[in-house]
């Protein structure tokens, strides 16, 4: 497989795999690079087996730098980024040997410190030690919950890799470009990665993602592909970027990390009109499945890939899939049954001919003495009022009905919080039930999105992820 | 400070009014029972009346009390067994957090 890797890598030749910088970077200067990596990283005593952290976003560095960690059979951890907890973190349950950091200069190789008495090289010991196989190579990748210890999730990299192998590579250069919106440190945007470079398209690296830089890039290297989420989709309608630059080159956005209202997504099918739009479904646990949309219009999809499974247990979706993680390295897997189906925490609604749709997230239920909402649906409601731009929904804790109904509304237009709570509270009047009627309303002047492009829904001390 | 209590109590009240059929009477409102057997709302709309005050508390006063807290709900006498007892616990926890009168 390995071979087969390079072989498909040495025949794309002069096509152009990435843009880093606005500079192309070919297959063969790919190569090139990740040989250098190699050498360099022997030249640490970087050895096979070994974690080994990347710290940084997507660069030609980065993106070597995992070939070439793949190539070796190492454990690749990448990390964009790197604050002190999760390097602890990482030390105690990767006990990685070294550091890779990858900076404007080119790449630092720094070696790690072990606790006095520990030489071993060995994952940690939580659930999945010992899952990985002796001639495998690993990927590591941390779950983004805010409360508490991130989930150290272990992956075989050859799975991965070795799925995407299985697609034809294309038979002509630029077939297929992408860019790279979802972090080199997400499940999505390795996915994206390795599903672009190994059949020989051409990933198109961002620095920044500020919305001004997409659709900058979009527009310059016409972009055919933009994986990305509602929120991200919602700000570009919002602040009007489809009018500044030329966005015509799309032909399919894909869109995932967070459940899609059915308001936002008629909004981006009248603003894209000639777009194809498909729902992406994935776990960093259980990877990106296949999906087909009923319609660009629809947010109901199917599940259409023959490498996973799917089952609704009162009402969630679990998943199993041929690529699914091995296991956690700090945590049980509980979130895994007995014949390890995932979890996957998120509700679901089944409709006609297998079609399922996202409804929330199980842990976002606000639950009001005993009636229960999930915020996406009022959410929706809420988006439909001409006086709102963006909003979110969560839930805060009382002591009188246990959670009260909370939202942070950003108005379109000059309004006061007096103003603005009178028009929600006449707004939602007859279209919601009066326990979804939120109980406090705040003005806000922009609605937070975290670096996975998800909308920030936890507030302190309001529970939740 | 009672009195300025009193009246953001009030100015919620009558809010609340507006979207409401069956009107809270308001005439005299210190013995007005919130809560309870003989309280005009349920728990549901109590939260989100007592929402209301909070929120004037904090554009009147400039800090943050929280009138559905634990502390709130334990007190061996409600303080929604009446608006005068409302206006007490406020003023107590307006005293805690040391607000400007």
């Amino acid at each position: 497989m390995r071979d087969e890797l390079v072989r498909r890598f040495e025949d794309f030749g002069t096509w152009t795999a990435l843009f880093d910088r606005g500079t192309p970077v070919t297959y063969a200067d790919l190569l090139g690079r990740i040989r250098d990596i190699r050498e360099r990283l022997a030249r640490h005593g970087v050895v096979p087996g070994q974690a080994v952290i990347v710290h940084g976003d997507y660069s030609l560095d980065s993106v070597a730098t995992l070939f070439a960690l793949y190539l070796d059979r190492n454990v690749v951890v990448p990390v964009v980024t790197l604050t002190d907890k999760t390097l602890d973190t990482l030390v105690e349950h990767c006990r990685p040997g070294h550091l890779v950091r990858t900076t404007d200069a080119g790449i630092e190789v720094e070696e790690l410190g072990r606790p006095d008495g520990d030489s071993g090289t060995d994952l940690g010991a939580g659930a999945a030690h010992g899952r990985l196989g002796d001639e495998e190579a690993g990927l590591v990748l941390l779950s983004s919950g805010s409360t508490g210890a991130p989930k150290v999730i272990l992956h075989s990299l050859d799975a991965l890799v070795g799925e995407k192998l299985e697609k034809r590579a294309r038979r002509r250069p630029n077939a297929l470009n992408i860019l790279m919106v979802l972090m080199f440190d997400h499940i999505g945007g390795i996915n994206s990665l390795l599903s672009t470079l190994l059949v020989g398209g051409t990933a198109v690296l961002p620095r920044h993602r500020t919305l001004d830089e997409i659709c900058a890039l979009i527009e310059r290297h016409r972009i055919l592909v933009l994986p990305t989420s509602p929120t991200f989709l919602n700000l570009i309608m919002v602040g009007d970027y489809h009018r500044t630059y030329d966005l015509s080159s799309l032909r399919l956005i894909t869109y995932g990390t967070e459940p899609m209202s059915d308001e936002l997504l008629q909004r981006v099918h009248r603003t894209f009109p000639g777009v194809r739009l498909l729902q992406t479904f994935g776990t960093s646990e259980t990877g990106i499945a296949t999906t087909t949309s009923e319609s660009s219009s629809s947010t109901y999809f199917r599940i259409s890939d023959a490498n996973v499974e799917y089952r609704i247990v009162d009402g969630e979706l679990h998943l199993r899939s041929r690529t699914q993680f091995l296991g956690y390295l700090n945590y049980d897997d509980d979130s895994l049954t007995e014949d390890r189906w995932f979890r996957t925490g998120d509700l679901v609604e089944e409709g006609a001919d297998g079609y399922l749709r996202i409804k929330g997230r199980a842990k976002e239920v606000i639950n009001v003495g005993g009636e229960k909402l999930l915020p996406l649906e009022l959410e929706s409601v809420l988006l439909t009022s001409p006086l709102v731009e963006d909003c979110v929904v969560y839930g805060k804790p009382n002591a009188i009905t246990g959670q009260s109904v909370c939202v942070d509304i950003k108005p379109r237009g000059e309004l006061t919080r007096a103003d603005l709570r009178k028009h929600v509270v006449e707004f939602l009047a007859g279209k919601v039930e009066p326990f979804k009627v939120p109980s406090k309303i705040n003005m806000v002047g922009a609605i937070a999105m975290s670096d996975r492009l998800k909308k920030v829904r936890s507030r302190p001390g309001a529970g939740g992820e | 400070m009672a009195e300025r209590i009193q009246s953001i109590v009030v100015a919620a009240l009558d809010e609340i009014n507006r979207t409401r059929e069956e009107k809270i009477p308001t005439d005299n409102v210190l013995d007005l029972c919130l809560y309870g057997d003989a309280g005009v709302f349920e728990s549901m709309y109590l939260v989100a009346f007592l929402s209301l005050v909070e929120e004037s508390l904090e554009d009147e006063f400039g800090v943050e009390v929280s009138l559905t807290s634990e502390k709130a709900v334990s007190r061996r006498v409600s303080p929604f067994s009446s608006v005068r007892r409302l206006i007490a616990f406020v003023e107590e926890e307006l005293e805690l957090v040391g607000a400007r009168g």
